[in-house]
C-alpha cells in the first residue's frame, strides 16, 4: 500500500498544526462559531445531536495493522472505545470532545492519516472497490488512482469552497462493488477496443432528497489526462453549480438542468483549456510519478497454493459452522489458494458497522497473522481481509467467532445498512438503528437467510439518504408524521452495474409494522421466483412491483 | 475595510490609487465562455459575496491562465485562514471586510511549504519528488 514520504507527512502534519491554531483561536473569540463551522468540516469535525463526532478518512478503504490499532487507540483513548464505519468506507467517532481533536488528529498523523475533507462542501475521500488488488475481475488495480485522486485533492486551492460536497468513487471490476453510478464522479476503468485503459467517466449520481444514477459524460478518458479532465468537470461545477438553495446544489442538479449534452460541452471546453497549458503548466501527473504511485500497489507475493482449496473443503466437510460462514463470506481472489474474506459489522442486535476497539486491534493482529497485514473497510459498512491462504481459513474463523467478527451474513438480508438515525444524528426525522435490529432479529435463522439468499436491505433515517435506501433491494426511509415514525419502502433499488433508484410503494408504516410487512414480501418472492437460483432483485425485475407491494400492505 | 497587497516579504498595508485602472467582475462571470479583454488593465476586482463563495478561485486561476500579469484582488467576506487558497490561485491584493491580523495571515499563508497540485507558478509535489 502507498506510503508517505517527506511531503505526505509535511502537508498532514501542518493541517494539524493549523487546526490546533485554529481551535485555541475559536476559544479566544478571534473566530466566529460561522468561520469555525467550515474549518471544523474540513477537518471531519461534526458537531451532532449529542456531542462532537470525528470521521477520519480511510482513502479508498485501505489500512495497514498498524493504523488499525492507531484507530482502535483513537477510539479507547478519546471516545468511548469504539468506531463505526460509514458507507464511503471511512470510520467515525461519535462521543469525541472539542479540546481532544487536535491531539486525535496528532495521533492519525503519527500513523500516516488524517481526517481531512471528510467533512465540508469539498472534494471528499475517494473511495472503490474493497476486493481492489485482489479480485480476479478487475484489469489493474484502482487505488492507484484513487491515491492519485487523494492528493490531487487534497487542499486543492480552487476547489475547497464548493457548491456543496462531492464524492468520487472508483472501480476497475465488472461487478461494481463501489456504488460508482451514485457519485458525483463515477470512474469505470475498461479497455477501449485498441486494448489501451482508460476510464468512462460517469457525473451527477447522487442519492439524498433527489436521486440519480449517474450519466456517462465521456465514454474513454486516457489514464495520463485523469487530472486535467476531473479539474475541468469540478471548475464547470463550481462555477455554476447553484449556490442558492443547497438543496439543489449538487452537481446532479446543475446536470439535469444544463442537460448532459451542455454539461459535457462546457466540461470538454474547460478540458481543452487546460491541456493547452501543458507541457510546462500541465496539471496532469507525469508518467514518473505516476510510476512511482503505482509502485505502492503490486500487492503482496502470494506464491499459489495448488493444495490449499482441497485443505479447506476437507475442514468445511467436518465443520459445519465453518462450512456456513465460508459460503456466505469467502470469496475468491485472483491467486490459486488464497481467498477474500469478508468480516461483518453486523452481528443481529448490534449497530450496523461499529467495531470495537478490542475489535479493531484483534482484527489487526489477525491480518498480521494470516492476511499480510492488510484490512479494507467497504461500502456495505463491513471489513475486508483481502489475502488470506486457503489453508489458513479454519484457524482465521475459529479466532474471528471467538471475538463476535464471525458472522456468516455478508450480502444477506441481515447485512443491513443503516443510517446511525435519531439515535447520534441531528438531521434524522427517526430512528434507524432499532429498525435494523428488528428486521435482523426476525430473520435470525441461519436456514431461512441461507434460503433467500442476497438481498440488500439499506435504511435511511431522513430523507438526506445516509443509509442509502434509495438503492437498497428493499429501501426503508424514516419519515416524521406529527411527530410519529412512520416508515416508507422502496422497492428495486440498486448500487451494483446495474444502479437503479427504488420505487416508492404506498403509504408508509408504523414502526410495528414494518417488520412484518418485510417479511411478507420476503415470503411472496420465495413463492415468485423461478428457483433458489433468482435472487429478490431478478424476481422483482421480472415481475415489477405489483405482487410485492399486494404482499407489503396484505393484513396478516 | 482593510486594504493589504501581498509582498515577499509579507502583507502590507495598501493606499487606493486613483489612477489605477480596475475592472470589477461579477461573482458568476465565467471567464472560460466569456473572456474580459484585459490588456490596459492594472486591477482585477474579483468578489466574495460570502467567505462559503467560492468562484472567485476559479476566476483568478483562470485569469493567470489566461495570460493576466496585473494584480488580482479579492473583495467581501474572504478571511484569514482562506489565504493560502487565495493566493494560490493569484490574488495579490486583498479588500478584507473584516481586519485581518497581518502576521497571522502571513503564518497561516506560510504554514504550509509543499502543495499537491500545479496552481500558478508554484512546484508541485510531482516535480520536487522527480
Amino acid at each position: 500500500m502507498y506510503q508517505y514520504d517527506r511531503i505526505d507527512k509535511a502537508i498532514v502534519q501542518s493541517r494539524v498544526d493549523e487546526f490546533r491554531d485554529q481551535v485555541a483561536r475559536r476559544i479566544s473569540g478571534e473566530l466566529t462559531e460561522d468561520q469555525f463551522k467550515p474549518l471544523r468540516l474540513m477537518n471531519g469535525l461534526y458537531l451532532q445531536l449529542h456531542a462532537y463526532m470525528l470521521r477520519v478518512a480511510i482513502p479508498y478503504g485501505t489500512l495497514s495493522s498498524a493504523q488499525l490499532h492507531a484507530l482502535a487507540k483513537l477510539g479507547r483513548d478519546y471516545d468511548r472505545g469504539y468506531g463505526h464505519v460509514t458507507t464511503r468506507q471511512n470510520m467515525q467517532f461519535n462521543w469525541i470532545k472539542l479540546s481532544d481533536v487536535a491531539d486525535a488528529l496528532q495521533l492519525l498523523a503519527d500513523h500516516d492519516m488524517h481526517a481531512i475533507q471528510t467533512s465540508g462542501n469539498t472534494i471528499r475521500n475517494t473511495t472503490t472497490d474493497p476486493f481492489a488488488g485482489a479480485t480476479a475481475e478487475e484489469i489493474e488495480d484502482p487505488r492507484v488512482w484513487c491515491e492519485v485522486i487523494r492528493q490531487w485533492s487534497t487542499l486543492h486551492p480552487e476547489f475547497s469552497f464548493l457548491p456543496r460536497k462531492f464524492k468520487i468513487a472508483v472501480t476497475a471490476a465488472k461487478e461494481d462493488r463501489a456504488a460508482i453510478q451514485v457519485h458525483d464522479i463515477g470512474l469505470q476503468l475498461h479497455r477501449n477496443a485498441d486494448g489501451e485503459t482508460g476510464f468512462q467517466v460517469l457525473v451527477g449520481g447522487g442519492l439524498g432528497r433527489s436521486p440519480y444514477i449517474g450519466e456517462v459524460i465521456r465514454d474513454f478518458l486516457p489514464k495520463e489526462y485523469l487530472l486535467s479532465y476531473l479539474e475541468a468537470i469540478l471548475r464547470v461545477y463550481n462555477m455554476h453549480g447553484r449556490r442558492d438553495n443547497m438543496y439543489k446544489a449538487r452537481i446532479k442538479i446543475l446536470v439535469n438542468e444544463m442537460g448532459v449534452q451542455a454539461f459535457t460541452t462546457s466540461v470538454e471546453k474547460a478540458w481543452q483549456s487546460l491541456q493547452a497549458l501543458a507541457p510546462g503548466g500541465s496539471v496532469d501527473l507525469p508518467a514518473a510519478e505516476r510510476v512511482r504511485i503505482a509502485s505502492f500497489f503490486n500487492g503482496p507475493d502470494l506464491t499459489a497454493d495448488p493444495h490449499g482449496e482441497a485443505a479447506l473443503r476437507e475442514s468445511r466437510a467436518d465443520h459445519r459452522e465453518l462450512d456456513r460462514w465460508a459460503g456466505v463470506n469467502l470469496h475468491p481472489h485472483k491467486v490459486e489458494g488464497y481467498g477474500i474474506v469478508s468480516i461483518s459489522l453486523k452481528p443481529v442486535g448490534k449497530a450496523p458497522g461499529d467495531i470495537t476497539s478490542d475489535q479493531m486491534d484483534i482484527l489487526a493482529d489477525l491480518a498480521d497473522q494470516y492476511g499480510r497485514g492488510e484490512i479494507r473497510t467497504t461500502h456495505d459498512q463491513n471489513m475486508v481481509l483481502p489475502h488470506v491462504r486457503l489453508a489458513d481459513i479454519p484457524a482465521l474463523y475459529k479466532s474471528l467467532r471467538a471475538h463476535d467478527l464471525a458472522t456468516p451474513n455478508a450480502g444477506r438480508i441481515t447485512d443491513i445498512i443503516a443510517c446511525p438515525g435519531l439515535d447520534y444524528c441531528n438531521l434524522a426525522n427517526t430512528r434507524s438503528i432499532p429498525i435494523a435490529n428488528q428486521i435482523q432479529d426476525r430473520f435470525n435463522d441461519l436456514e431461512r437467510e441461507e434460503e433467500i439468499g442476497e438481498l440488500k436491505i439499506k435504511i435511511s433515517g431522513c430523507i438526506n439518504a445516509c443509509g442509502h435506501h434509495h438503492v437498497g433491494h428493499i429501501g426503508i426511509l424514516g419519515v416524521d408524521k406529527k411527530g410519529e415514525e412512520y416508515y416508507q419502502v422502496t422497492l428495486g433499488g440498486a448500487a451494483d452495474s446495474q444502479s437503479a433508484i427504488g420505487t416508492i410503494v404506498g403509504r408508509g408504516l408504523s414502526s410495528d409494522q414494518v417488520v412484518d410487512a418485510v417479511d411478507r414480501m420476503v415470503g411472496r418472492y420465495l413463492l415468485l421466483r423461478h428457483d433458489a437460483n433468482e435472487k429478490f432483485i431478478d424476481t422483482f425485475r421480472r415481475l415489477g412491483a405489483d405482487p410485492f407491494r399486494e404482499a407489503l400492505y396484505a393484513e396478516a | 475595510m482593510q486594504r493589504l497587497k501581498l509582498e515577499k516579504s509579507g502583507f502590507v498595508p495598501r493606499e487606493e490609487i486613483s489612477s489605477e485602472r480596475v475592472l470589477k467582475l461579477e461573482n458568476d462571470h465565467d471567464l472560460l465562455s466569456d473572456p474580459v479583454n484585459f490588456g490596459q488593465l492594472d486591477v482585477i476586482l474579483l468578489t466574495f459575496p460570502a467567505f462559503k463563495d467560492g468562484r472567485a478561485f476559479s476566476q483568478a486561476r483562470e485569469l493567470r491562465e489566461q495570460g493576466f500579469h496585473g494584480d488580482i484582488r479579492a473583495a467581501g467576506a474572504l478571511f484569514r485562514d482562506q489565504i493560502g487558497f487565495a493566493v494560490r490561485c493569484g490574488f495579490t491584493s486583498f479588500d478584507f471586510e473584516t481586519s485581518q491580523n497581518i502576521d497571522g495571515l502571513w503564518r497561516t499563508l506560510t504554514r504550509f511549504t509543499d502543495a499537491y497540485q500545479r496552481v500558478g507558478e508554484n512546484t508541485p509535489a510531482w516535480e520536487v519528488r522527480s
